[in-house]
């Protein structure tokens, strides 16, 4: 009886290699075919990935909101000499995994000109050395410090690193004069990265670190533990590193254990939904970012226009960053055409800051976005608004 | 060996070696790639929930075991590649041996959250341990293999996984029908009935998670080399779970259904990608599909050759 069931299983295996083998051949060929015959009829390419499912889903729909508006908007004007710009999407989960795959399918496209990339910075990394190999340039919106280290070629960071973010609140705190902080961030690579930052920033310019805490994205509810602590600290600061939901419930904890402390963070707490869920508890509360859609700036104002009208809805930071590498990326492809190794020395080398509706962008030596400035903004009668000295 | 077998194996290894030459998109040989590597992680898999009936819900914390092992000793210490996934196949290992001697008490469903606790416990080390993980930020630019002086490409690294798959499989048919395979069946059909005989249950239920942690480490082990890139996010809850779905998909018990669930399960969500993302949908509703109509899993007509094995060992008292 075990003969025959080991025998049926060696034969078993034939016919799984065998399968597997016709699956990929026909889809190897099958995934070029249809692609070359769109390019031929006028078509420009770009891949698109971020997650669409998962708990990062509401930013990446966003991202993909953004670069289709963009899109949308050049096809109209009659495209990019002539071609449409076609968004190849695809939906990475947040899992490196997939993002893996999805760059693996991106690079064996040739008709693809360039992607717009992860969401999360571990998504991004592991899709950087594929897009290297493959000469395929990607504008990403990751956060993670390790981007500037690896120094990929082809890879570019449109949105704004954590250094960057972390050393200007700090600059801002000390100007208000607050040099005890408490720092409670997130416990993954963009909390983390913050909290990095804002500590050693802290302690060059001179002032103390009260203590920092952290906390699990999605999980920790309670945090009257932590404020407690933070009271007893003896801060006269907190920093939050992190995003909105979890911001919000330190807001409304603070509130009912009677803590008064200011409050600063970053463009992770910068949203219409840390005001929702937080209420009055998060009146006064400052954090950097890269535009607020009330700002009396055409080109920003005719974003948001046309972003309600498509969409219904107010964008975010995320739809913003993407609407800008989009319209970048067509830039580009005008000024130089759709050669990816000349898309790549060209956005390595900018002769001229692109300027977008996130601001000036040029990218620097280790192909992040290099920013003058961030706008200082405070929660105010239930609004954001830009910070008044 | 019988003549037929021989031809069998012959025309095996010669497609083997065949197909990855006549597949010329890098886009499909990183998926066969997966698709072994995920393969050798069900085989592990298998060992403990297949053959010895062990409910695990931690399987990615051994994979991680085996990706940061030869990631960092590779890294730091400049260990040859080689050596590097030899001992985080070892580590994998002792990481089995750790899980098996807390959970020898439990069975089902307590077994169940204790391996989900195990599994997050390994997770919550990666993200903290900073100075030796590098934390939430993972290891990017991981050594690739090289042989005389030549890096790695994809079909180089897909010779080399599919001879890795090979071994596992083999050694993962040896087991099943060795004296090991039989007695892990006989703890997962009959506890009690199996310690009556004098099997030693501790014993092999902790062999059982040794073996089944050794594949994951070596998938781990090359999965690390391959990517160039770790970091927690890659040995969540969410793989473990995916691993089980792969060996209920196959076939548990079966060997190799659970590879037929890893093949699935890889390729299809990629065949369904112009769904974007509706395909974990379709893919959910196929796993729905199939468990309703196919509760054995899809391998799993074998099933038949248990049955008369069950009713020979049948209880005292039942009435057939």
């Amino acid at each position: 009886m075990l003969k025959v069931h080991t025998k049926r299983s060696a034969a078993t295996v034939i016919a799984v290699i065998t399968a597997l083998g016709l699956i990929l051949g026909g889809c190897g060929s099958g995934g070029n075919s249809p692609a070359s015959s769109s390019s031929a009829g006028g078509k420009l390419d770009i891949g698109w990935v971020a997650p669409l499912t998962g708990s990062s889903a509401n930013d990446g729909q966003q991202m993909l909101n953004g670069a289709k508006l963009a899109a949308k908007e050049i096809n109209d004007a009659g495209g990019i000499n002539g071609k449409k710009i076609n968004i190849v999407a695809q939906d990475d989960k947040a899992d490196p995994k997939e993002a893996a795959n999805i760059a693996n399918m991106f690079a064996g496209n040739k008709h693809l000109v360039a992607v717009l990339g992860n969401y999360n910075s571990s998504c991004g990394l592991a899709g950087a050395p594929v897009y290297d190999q493959a000469k395929l340039p990607m504008i990403h919106v990751g956060t993670s410090p390790v981007f500037s280290q690896q120094n990929h070629p082809y890879v570019f960071r449109i949105s704004v690193t954590d250094a960057f973010q972390g050393s200007f609140v700090t600059q801002w705190m000390f100007d208000e004069g607050h040099k005890n902080v408490a720092i409670i961030y997130e416990n993954d690579d963009y909390g983390r990265g913050l909290k990095d930052t804002v500590s050693s920033e802290i302690q060059k310019l001179g002032g103390k670190v009260a203590g920092t805490w952290s906390y699990m994205l999605g999980q920790t509810r309670d945090y009257t533990g932590i404020l407690t602590d933070v009271k007893n600290s003896g801060a006269d600061a907190i920093f939050i590193g992190g995003l909105y939901t979890e911001g919000a419930l330190i807001g409304k904890q603070m509130q009912g254990l009677g803590i008064k402390l200011p409050v600063y963070g970053t463009d992770g707490l910068y949203e219409e939904s840390l005001i929702k869920l937080g209420g009055s508890a998060v009146n006064g509360w400052k954090v950097s970012g890269l535009f607020l859609p009330t700002e009396n700036d055409p080109k920003l104002q005719k974003f948001i226009k046309s972003y309600q009208e498509a969409y219904h809805s107010t964008p975010g930071t995320y739809a913003a960053l993407d609407f800008d590498a989009m319209n970048l990326l067509a830039k580009v492809i005008k000024t130089v055409g759709t050669d990816r190794e000349k898309i790549q020395a060209y956005l390595a080398k900018m002769p001229e800051p692109f300027g977008g509706v996130t601001g000036n962008i040029v990218f620097n030596e280790h192909h992040d976005a290099v920013r003058k400035t961030l706008k200082k903004l405070v929660v105010k009668d239930s609004k954001w608004q830009l910070f008044q000295q | 060996m019988s003549k037929k077998r021989l031809t069998q194996y012959v025309l095996l290894a010669v497609l083997l070696v065949l197909v990855p030459q006549f597949v010329r998109s890098d886009y499909a040989l990183h998926l066969m790639i997966m698709v072994a590597i995920y393969g050798i992680l069900v085989l592990g898999l298998e060992i403990i929930l297949g053959q010895t009936g062990l409910f695990s819900l931690g399987h990615a914390a051994f994979f991680g075991m085996g990706s940061y092992t030869s990631a960092l000793l590779v890294m730091r210490l400049g260990m040859p590649i080689w050596l590097g996934i030899v001992l985080a196949v070892l580590a994998s290992g002792i990481l089995g041996f750790l899980l098996g001697f807390p959970t020898l008490r439990l069975r089902g469903d307590y077994l169940a959250i204790a391996t989900l606790g195990f599994g997050e416990i390994f997770g919550l080390i990666l993200v903290n341990w900073d100075s030796l993980t590098h934390g939430p930020m993972g290891i990017p630019g991981i050594t690739r293999p090289e042989i005389f002086g030549v890096v790695f490409d994809k079909r180089m690294y897909l010779y080399l996984i599919v001879l890795l798959f090979i071994l596992a499989l083999a050694a993962a048919f040896r087991i099943s029908n060795s004296f090991l395979g039989r007695t892990f069946r006989a703890i997962r059909d009959d506890e009690d009935a199996a310690e009556f005989l004098g099997i030693h249950i501790s014993k092999y239920k902790i062999l059982a998670f040794i073996i089944g942690g050794m594949f994951a480490g070596l998938a781990g082990g090359f999965y690390a080399h391959y990517v160039t890139f770790i970091s927690p996010d890659s040995f969540t809850y969410e793989d473990s779970e995916t691993l089980l779905a792969m060996v209920f998909l196959g076939g548990a018990g079966t060997v190799i259904g659970p590879v037929v669930g890893a093949v699935v399960l890889v390729l299809l969500p990629e065949l369904l990608s112009f769904m974007v993302q509706w395909r974990m949908l379709v893919v959910g509703v196929i796993m729905v599909l199939v468990m309703i109509f196919r509760p054995q899993g899809l391998m799993g007509g074998g099933m038949k050759f248990l049955k008369i094995k069950k009713k020979e060992v049948a209880r005292i008292g039942e009435k057939e």
